[in-house]
Protein backbone atom coordinates (compact mmCIF):
# COMPACT_ATOMS: atom_id res chain seq x y z
CA UNK A 1 0.00 0.00 0.00
CA UNK A 2 1.15 3.48 -0.68
CA UNK A 3 -0.04 6.03 1.83
CA UNK A 4 1.83 8.80 0.22
CA UNK A 5 1.04 12.41 0.86
CA UNK A 6 0.73 13.21 -2.85
CA UNK A 7 -2.47 11.22 -3.11
CA UNK A 8 -5.52 13.39 -3.69
CA UNK A 9 -7.50 13.47 -0.46
CA UNK A 10 -10.42 11.11 -0.63
CA UNK A 11 -9.15 9.27 -3.70
CA UNK A 12 -8.92 5.49 -3.45
CA UNK A 13 -5.42 4.37 -2.56
CA UNK A 14 -4.23 1.85 -5.11
CA UNK A 15 -2.08 -1.03 -4.03
CA UNK A 16 0.89 -2.25 -5.99
CA UNK A 17 -1.00 -5.03 -7.75
CA UNK A 18 -4.01 -3.18 -9.06
CA UNK A 19 -3.17 0.48 -8.81
CA UNK A 20 -4.03 2.41 -11.90
CA UNK A 21 -3.04 5.68 -10.27
CA UNK A 22 -0.53 7.25 -12.59
CA UNK A 23 1.96 6.25 -15.25
CA UNK A 24 5.74 6.57 -15.03
CA UNK A 25 7.97 7.29 -18.01
CA UNK A 26 11.36 5.60 -18.06
CA UNK A 27 12.93 8.02 -20.46
CA UNK A 28 16.10 6.14 -21.31
CA UNK A 29 14.01 3.29 -22.72
CA UNK A 30 11.79 5.52 -24.88
CA UNK A 31 12.69 5.51 -28.57
CA UNK A 32 10.04 8.09 -29.60
CA UNK A 33 8.43 5.44 -31.79
CA UNK A 34 5.00 7.11 -31.38
CA UNK A 35 3.18 3.81 -30.78
CA UNK A 36 1.73 4.91 -27.41
CA UNK A 37 0.62 8.23 -28.88
CA UNK A 38 -1.15 6.54 -31.76
CA UNK A 39 -2.70 3.78 -29.69
CA UNK A 40 -4.06 6.05 -26.95
CA UNK A 41 -7.87 6.04 -27.27
CA UNK A 42 -8.18 9.46 -25.66
CA UNK A 43 -5.27 11.12 -27.47
CA UNK A 44 -3.78 12.22 -24.15
CA UNK A 45 -0.09 11.55 -24.94
CA UNK A 46 2.14 13.82 -26.98
CA UNK A 47 5.74 13.30 -28.05
CA UNK A 48 8.11 15.92 -29.38
CA UNK A 49 11.21 14.38 -30.88
CA UNK A 50 13.73 14.93 -33.60
CA UNK A 51 16.25 12.68 -35.29
CA UNK A 52 19.98 13.13 -35.07
CA UNK A 53 22.64 11.49 -37.14
CA UNK A 54 24.72 9.19 -34.99
CA UNK A 55 28.21 10.55 -34.33
CA UNK A 56 31.04 9.89 -36.75
CA UNK A 57 31.52 6.30 -37.81
CA UNK A 58 28.26 5.09 -36.34
CA UNK A 59 26.35 7.58 -38.46
CA UNK A 60 28.43 7.87 -41.62
CA UNK A 61 30.31 4.71 -42.36
CA UNK A 62 31.70 4.09 -45.82
CA UNK A 63 30.15 0.62 -45.86
CA UNK A 64 26.65 2.05 -45.62
CA UNK A 65 24.86 4.17 -48.16
CA UNK A 66 22.36 5.70 -45.78
CA UNK A 67 23.26 7.61 -42.68
CA UNK A 68 22.05 6.15 -39.40
CA UNK A 69 19.89 8.38 -37.27
CA UNK A 70 18.45 8.06 -33.82
CA UNK A 71 15.36 9.68 -32.34
CA UNK A 72 15.97 12.09 -29.52
CA UNK A 73 13.06 12.72 -27.19
CA UNK A 74 12.48 16.41 -26.54
CA UNK A 75 9.22 16.25 -24.68
CA UNK A 76 6.72 13.65 -23.56
CA UNK A 77 3.45 14.72 -21.96
CA UNK A 78 0.40 13.00 -20.58
CA UNK A 79 -2.72 15.07 -20.11
CA UNK A 80 -4.31 13.58 -17.00
CA UNK A 81 -7.52 15.43 -17.75
CA UNK A 82 -7.97 13.15 -20.79
CA UNK A 83 -6.31 9.93 -19.62
CA UNK A 84 -8.76 7.21 -18.64
CA UNK A 85 -6.14 4.96 -17.07
CA UNK A 86 -6.77 2.12 -19.50
CA UNK A 87 -3.09 1.16 -19.68
CA UNK A 88 -3.06 0.50 -23.43
CA UNK A 89 0.08 2.66 -23.74
CA UNK A 90 1.84 0.53 -21.12
CA UNK A 91 0.71 -2.67 -22.79
CA UNK A 92 1.71 -1.55 -26.29
CA UNK A 93 5.11 -0.02 -25.55
CA UNK A 94 7.64 -2.37 -27.19
CA UNK A 95 10.43 -1.06 -24.95
CA UNK A 96 8.64 -1.10 -21.59
CA UNK A 97 9.25 2.61 -21.20
CA UNK A 98 5.92 3.15 -19.44
CA UNK A 99 4.76 1.50 -16.25
CA UNK A 100 2.08 1.90 -13.63
CA UNK A 101 3.09 4.09 -10.74
CA UNK A 102 1.29 3.93 -7.44
CA UNK A 103 -0.41 7.07 -6.22
CA UNK A 104 -3.09 8.95 -8.05
CA UNK A 105 -2.27 12.10 -9.90
CA UNK A 106 -2.89 15.16 -7.78
CA UNK A 107 -5.59 17.60 -8.64
CA UNK A 108 -4.59 20.91 -10.17
CA UNK A 109 -5.95 24.45 -10.14
CA UNK A 110 -6.47 24.46 -13.89
CA UNK A 111 -6.43 22.07 -16.83
CA UNK A 112 -2.94 23.10 -17.88
CA UNK A 113 -1.70 21.87 -14.52
CA UNK A 114 -2.88 18.36 -15.40
CA UNK A 115 -0.53 18.15 -18.37
CA UNK A 116 2.59 16.54 -16.93
CA UNK A 117 5.89 16.81 -18.75
CA UNK A 118 8.62 14.19 -18.97
CA UNK A 119 10.26 15.32 -15.75
CA UNK A 120 7.05 15.01 -13.77
CA UNK A 121 6.30 11.66 -15.43
CA UNK A 122 9.76 10.32 -14.63
CA UNK A 123 9.06 10.93 -10.97
CA UNK A 124 5.50 9.63 -10.95
CA UNK A 125 4.92 7.64 -7.80
CA UNK A 126 8.46 8.01 -6.55
CA UNK A 127 7.78 10.38 -3.70
CA UNK B 1 -21.42 -21.83 -26.98
CA UNK B 2 -19.11 -18.88 -26.89
CA UNK B 3 -16.02 -18.63 -24.71
CA UNK B 4 -18.04 -17.35 -21.77
CA UNK B 5 -20.14 -20.47 -21.84
CA UNK B 6 -23.22 -18.76 -23.25
CA UNK B 7 -25.43 -20.65 -25.62
CA UNK B 8 -25.78 -18.68 -28.86
CA UNK B 9 -29.01 -19.01 -30.80
CA UNK B 10 -29.23 -17.47 -34.27
CA UNK B 11 -32.73 -16.40 -35.06
CA UNK B 12 -34.60 -14.35 -37.66
CA UNK B 13 -36.66 -11.22 -37.34
CA UNK B 14 -39.83 -13.30 -37.80
CA UNK B 15 -38.90 -15.79 -35.08
CA UNK B 16 -37.14 -13.39 -32.73
CA UNK B 17 -40.05 -12.61 -30.45
CA UNK B 18 -41.06 -16.27 -30.17
CA UNK B 19 -37.45 -17.22 -29.43
CA UNK B 20 -37.38 -14.75 -26.55
CA UNK B 21 -40.72 -16.06 -25.26
CA UNK B 22 -39.45 -19.65 -25.51
CA UNK B 23 -36.28 -18.82 -23.58
CA UNK B 24 -38.32 -17.13 -20.87
CA UNK B 25 -40.53 -20.23 -20.65
CA UNK B 26 -37.42 -22.38 -20.24
CA UNK B 27 -36.39 -20.37 -17.20
CA UNK B 28 -34.03 -17.86 -18.80
CA UNK B 29 -35.95 -15.16 -17.04
CA UNK B 30 -33.16 -12.83 -15.92
CA UNK B 31 -32.76 -10.15 -18.58
CA UNK B 32 -29.15 -9.08 -18.88
CA UNK B 33 -28.95 -6.86 -21.92
CA UNK B 34 -30.18 -5.99 -25.37
CA UNK B 35 -27.93 -4.11 -27.75
CA UNK B 36 -26.95 -3.81 -31.39
CA UNK B 37 -23.74 -4.50 -33.29
CA UNK B 38 -23.13 -2.69 -36.55
CA UNK B 39 -21.84 -5.41 -38.88
CA UNK B 40 -20.54 -3.07 -41.56
CA UNK B 41 -16.88 -3.74 -42.26
CA UNK B 42 -16.67 -6.85 -40.09
CA UNK B 43 -14.77 -9.82 -41.52
CA UNK B 44 -17.81 -12.06 -41.07
CA UNK B 45 -19.50 -10.19 -43.92
CA UNK B 46 -22.89 -8.59 -43.61
CA UNK B 47 -22.04 -5.04 -44.63
CA UNK B 48 -25.75 -4.33 -44.94
CA UNK B 49 -26.75 -5.63 -41.54
CA UNK B 50 -27.12 -4.71 -37.91
CA UNK B 51 -27.06 -7.55 -35.42
CA UNK B 52 -29.27 -7.30 -32.36
CA UNK B 53 -28.30 -9.40 -29.35
CA UNK B 54 -30.36 -10.12 -26.28
CA UNK B 55 -28.80 -12.02 -23.40
CA UNK B 56 -30.95 -13.90 -20.91
CA UNK B 57 -29.75 -15.88 -17.92
CA UNK B 58 -31.20 -18.86 -16.10
CA UNK B 59 -30.25 -18.82 -12.45
CA UNK B 60 -30.04 -22.37 -11.24
CA UNK B 61 -30.25 -22.63 -7.46
CA UNK B 62 -28.22 -25.88 -7.61
CA UNK B 63 -25.49 -24.94 -10.10
CA UNK B 64 -23.94 -22.14 -12.10
CA UNK B 65 -26.06 -19.60 -13.96
CA UNK B 66 -26.47 -20.33 -17.68
CA UNK B 67 -26.59 -17.62 -20.31
CA UNK B 68 -28.40 -17.71 -23.63
CA UNK B 69 -27.88 -15.12 -26.34
CA UNK B 70 -30.36 -14.65 -29.14
CA UNK B 71 -28.77 -13.08 -32.21
CA UNK B 72 -30.74 -11.64 -35.08
CA UNK B 73 -29.39 -9.92 -38.17
CA UNK B 74 -31.60 -7.28 -39.73
CA UNK B 75 -31.04 -4.88 -42.63
CA UNK B 76 -29.01 -1.82 -41.86
CA UNK B 77 -31.25 0.47 -43.94
CA UNK B 78 -33.00 2.71 -41.44
CA UNK B 79 -36.52 2.04 -42.72
CA UNK B 80 -35.92 -1.74 -42.63
CA UNK B 81 -33.97 -1.98 -39.38
CA UNK B 82 -36.98 -3.18 -37.44
CA UNK B 83 -37.87 -5.92 -34.96
CA UNK B 84 -40.90 -6.79 -32.87
CA UNK B 85 -40.75 -5.28 -29.42
CA UNK B 86 -40.17 -7.61 -26.47
CA UNK B 87 -41.03 -4.86 -23.98
CA UNK B 88 -44.25 -6.62 -23.02
CA UNK B 89 -42.45 -9.96 -22.46
CA UNK B 90 -39.61 -8.65 -20.34
CA UNK B 91 -40.18 -5.82 -17.94
CA UNK B 92 -37.41 -3.30 -18.47
CA UNK B 93 -36.48 -4.34 -22.00
CA UNK B 94 -38.24 -1.24 -23.32
CA UNK B 95 -35.43 0.91 -21.97
CA UNK B 96 -32.87 -1.15 -23.87
CA UNK B 97 -34.97 -0.97 -27.00
CA UNK B 98 -35.02 2.80 -26.73
CA UNK B 99 -31.27 2.83 -26.24
CA UNK B 100 -30.77 0.52 -29.22
CA UNK B 101 -32.97 2.81 -31.27
CA UNK B 102 -30.93 5.84 -30.20
CA UNK B 103 -27.56 4.23 -30.82
CA UNK B 104 -28.19 1.98 -33.85
CA UNK B 105 -31.40 3.24 -35.46
CA UNK B 106 -33.23 -0.06 -34.88
CA UNK B 107 -36.98 0.39 -34.45
CA UNK B 108 -39.13 -1.90 -32.33
CA UNK B 109 -42.65 -2.53 -33.62
CA UNK B 110 -45.16 -2.21 -30.83
CA UNK B 111 -42.52 -0.66 -28.61
CA UNK B 112 -41.48 2.81 -27.68
CA UNK B 113 -39.05 4.64 -29.96
CA UNK B 114 -38.89 7.90 -28.04
CA UNK B 115 -35.32 9.10 -27.51
CA UNK B 116 -33.82 7.90 -24.27
CA UNK B 117 -30.21 9.06 -24.20
CA UNK B 118 -29.76 10.98 -27.39
CA UNK B 119 -31.94 14.04 -27.83
CA UNK B 120 -31.34 15.75 -31.13
CA UNK B 121 -33.63 17.42 -33.62
CA UNK B 122 -32.04 15.41 -36.42
CA UNK B 123 -31.72 11.78 -35.40
CA UNK B 124 -28.22 10.37 -35.63
CA UNK B 125 -27.14 6.96 -34.48
CA UNK B 126 -23.72 7.31 -32.89
CA UNK B 127 -22.79 3.62 -32.58
CA UNK B 128 -23.18 3.05 -36.31
CA UNK B 129 -19.67 2.85 -37.67
CA UNK B 130 -20.30 5.27 -40.53
CA UNK B 131 -21.40 7.94 -38.06
CA UNK B 132 -18.58 10.47 -38.15
CA UNK B 133 -16.96 11.53 -34.92
CA UNK B 134 -16.90 15.28 -35.41
CA UNK B 135 -14.50 15.96 -32.53
CA UNK B 136 -12.05 13.44 -33.99
CA UNK B 137 -12.18 15.14 -37.37
CA UNK B 138 -11.57 18.58 -35.91
CA UNK B 139 -9.01 17.85 -33.21
CA UNK B 140 -5.38 17.63 -34.32
CA UNK B 141 -4.22 14.06 -33.72
CA UNK B 142 -1.00 13.93 -31.67
CA UNK B 143 -0.06 10.72 -33.52
CA UNK B 144 0.24 12.54 -36.84
CA UNK B 145 3.70 13.72 -35.84
CA UNK B 146 6.65 11.83 -37.18
CA UNK B 147 10.08 12.32 -35.55
CA UNK B 148 11.65 11.58 -38.95
CA UNK B 149 9.85 14.46 -40.64
CA UNK B 150 13.05 16.45 -40.87
CA UNK B 151 15.08 13.68 -42.46
CA UNK B 152 15.22 11.76 -45.68
CA UNK B 153 13.72 8.76 -43.89
CA UNK B 154 10.40 10.53 -43.41
CA UNK B 155 7.61 8.06 -43.97
CA UNK B 156 5.61 8.69 -47.12
CA UNK B 157 2.64 6.91 -45.66
CA UNK B 158 0.40 9.14 -43.56
CA UNK B 159 -1.32 7.27 -40.79
CA UNK B 160 -4.90 8.11 -39.93
CA UNK B 161 -6.16 7.99 -36.37
CA UNK B 162 -8.47 5.08 -35.53
CA UNK B 163 -12.07 5.89 -36.39
CA UNK B 164 -11.32 8.71 -38.82
CA UNK B 165 -12.10 8.04 -42.49
CA UNK B 166 -10.07 8.97 -45.52
CA UNK B 167 -10.78 12.72 -45.89
CA UNK B 168 -11.14 12.35 -49.65
CA UNK B 169 -14.22 10.18 -49.22
CA UNK B 170 -16.01 12.70 -47.04
CA UNK B 171 -16.87 14.97 -49.94
CA UNK B 172 -18.01 12.12 -52.17
CA UNK B 173 -21.80 11.76 -52.02
CA UNK B 174 -21.75 8.34 -53.73
CA UNK B 175 -19.62 6.67 -51.06
CA UNK B 176 -21.25 3.69 -49.33
CA UNK B 177 -21.09 3.06 -45.57
CA UNK B 178 -18.93 -0.01 -46.25
CA UNK B 179 -16.41 2.03 -48.25
CA UNK B 180 -16.32 4.71 -45.58
CA UNK B 181 -15.77 2.17 -42.82
CA UNK B 182 -13.10 0.35 -44.86
CA UNK B 183 -11.14 3.61 -45.07
CA UNK B 184 -11.14 4.24 -41.31
CA UNK B 185 -7.78 4.44 -39.64
CA UNK B 186 -7.14 1.25 -37.72
CA UNK B 187 -5.56 0.59 -34.40
CA UNK B 188 -2.48 -1.59 -34.60
CA UNK B 189 -3.32 -5.20 -33.94
CA UNK B 190 -2.73 -5.90 -30.30
CA UNK B 191 0.29 -7.84 -29.16
CA UNK B 192 -0.47 -11.25 -27.77
CA UNK B 193 -1.04 -10.96 -24.08
CA UNK B 194 1.30 -12.72 -21.76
Amino acid sequence: MNNDDRTTPGAPTPDAATGHGSIRLIEERCTSCMICVRECPTWCITIEAHSEVLPDEQGHHPSRQRVRTVHVLDEFTIDWALCMYCGICIEECPFDALEWAGPHVLGAADLVGLVHDRHALAEAGSR
Amino acid sequence: MNRHGDEIVQTTSEQWRDAVAAALAEGFSWFDSLIGIDEVGRPSGGDEEVRVVVRLVRHDPEGDPQGRQLHVRIPRELDQARLDSIGDLVAGAAWYERETHDMFGVSFTGGDDRPLLWHLDTPRHPLRKDELLAARLETPWPGAKDPDDDTAQASRRRTLPPGVPDPQLLDDPSVTPAELVASLGRARSRRARR
